[in-house]
């Protein structure tokens, strides 16, 4: 298995790794409606386990303007948990504010009002292995009184391997 | 539509690269024959051709591992949420293509804009370029903005490859 901490480069063995285990990447997007919460659903499919190794993301900070429009004041009312959705098993024991864990973090979605967008600074490291046909949950709450969006990224490895099957 | 890159350095490896890669990482006995290499290449993006294929040749003589991936990509200071470009990894040649990244992913969640004035993050890239093949970025453009100009840059470390000699019948 090819994880950043390996101990040698032998592009012989890689080549033969890579043919069952690969780095990918699993983005995940949604919209979240204001004052609720939305399950936004990653299937692993058939392919083979995905090892998360981290996660990345952003989110927009939209709020109402008291006149029936819309701002940006910057403040986070993004809360995540991640489940394992194969059993609904909770990963995080408790919502956690998104700005906390996710980099880049707020993105800018209205031009000229408040900050520019937050650049990336880090990945947050989570590891944990899906298995085949699994699926991977992040149950998003917006605190917010406007619709708000957000953004995922789990940089990962393909295990598709001979031992896909459930246990 | 593609564009060719070139080989902008073939350089030693320093600094952290030298320490966690060549030193650890390489047997010992290919130490010596081992150096990394950054390729770049600045491309531009529009609503017309919104996908757009770039290919950095590789060299017979050497086979590739991937290491990292940076990206500069649009301003953030406009807050145009329609800016998204997606990045797709994608390896071998002809009908052999195999993509690492099964969804192309926005190149905001993996690396930090070259112009920023922060800690910059490379998104770590870990792959084994297919031998023979080259290195493959497809990149897509979900922006409305007309231009969107990028500049791209890929690094990794080179192995030598035995190139089989030719023989000549007398």
């Amino acid at each position: 298995m090819i994880i950043p901490s390996f101990n040698i480069i032998d592009p012989d063995v890689v080549l033969r790794l890579q043919k069952d285990q690969w780095q990918t990447a699993a983005p995940l997007e949604k919209w979240i409606p204001a004052a609720s919460n939305v399950d936004a659903v990653l299937d692993i499919t058939t392919l083979g386990h995905l090892m998360q190794l981290f996660i990345n993301g952003d989110f927009t900070t939209k709020v109402d303007d008291g006149e029936g429009g819309v701002t940006d004041d910057g403040i986070c009312q993004i809360r995540l948990q991640l489940f394992d959705g194969t059993g609904n098993k909770p990963l995080w024991l408790a919502p956690v504010i998104a700005n906390m864990v996710l980099s880049p973090g707020r993105v800018q979605i209205i031009p000229g009002v408040g900050n520019p967008s937050e650049p990336l600074r880090t990945f947050y490291p989570f590891i944990y292995q899906y298995e085949n046909n699994g699926r991977l949950i992040m149950r998003m709450y917006n605190d917010a009184d406007f619709e708000n969006r957000v953004r995922l990224n789990f940089t990962s490895i393909r295990i598709t391997g001979k031992n896909t099957e459930k246990v | 539509m593609q564009i060719f890159g070139e080989i902008s350095s073939l350089v030693m490896p320093d600094g952290i690269y030298e320490d966690l890669i060549t030193k650890k990482f390489i047997p010992q006995d290919q130490q010596d024959q081992v150096s990394n290499f950054t390729y770049s290449k600045e491309i531009s993006l529009d609503t017309v051709q919104p996908i757009l294929d770039v290919i950095f040749e590789t060299h017979e003589y050497y086979r590739y591992f991937i290491t990292g991936f940076k990206c500069s990509y649009p301003p953030l200071a406009n807050g145009d949420i329609s800016q998204d470009v997606r990045v797709k990894l994608i390896d071998g040649y002809s009908n052999k293509k195999i993509t690492p990244y099964e969804t192309p992913i926005p190149v905001r969640l993996m690396t930090t804009p070259t112009q920023e004035q922060v800690l910059r993050v490379i998104a770590p890239i870990y792959h084994q370029v297919t031998t023979d093949a080259y290195i493959h970025l497809q990149f897509s453009n979900f922006t409305i903005r007309a231009d969107t100009f990028l500049k791209v840059t890929v690094e990794g470390v080179l192995f030598p490859r035995e190139v089989p000699r030719l023989t000549h019948d007398n």
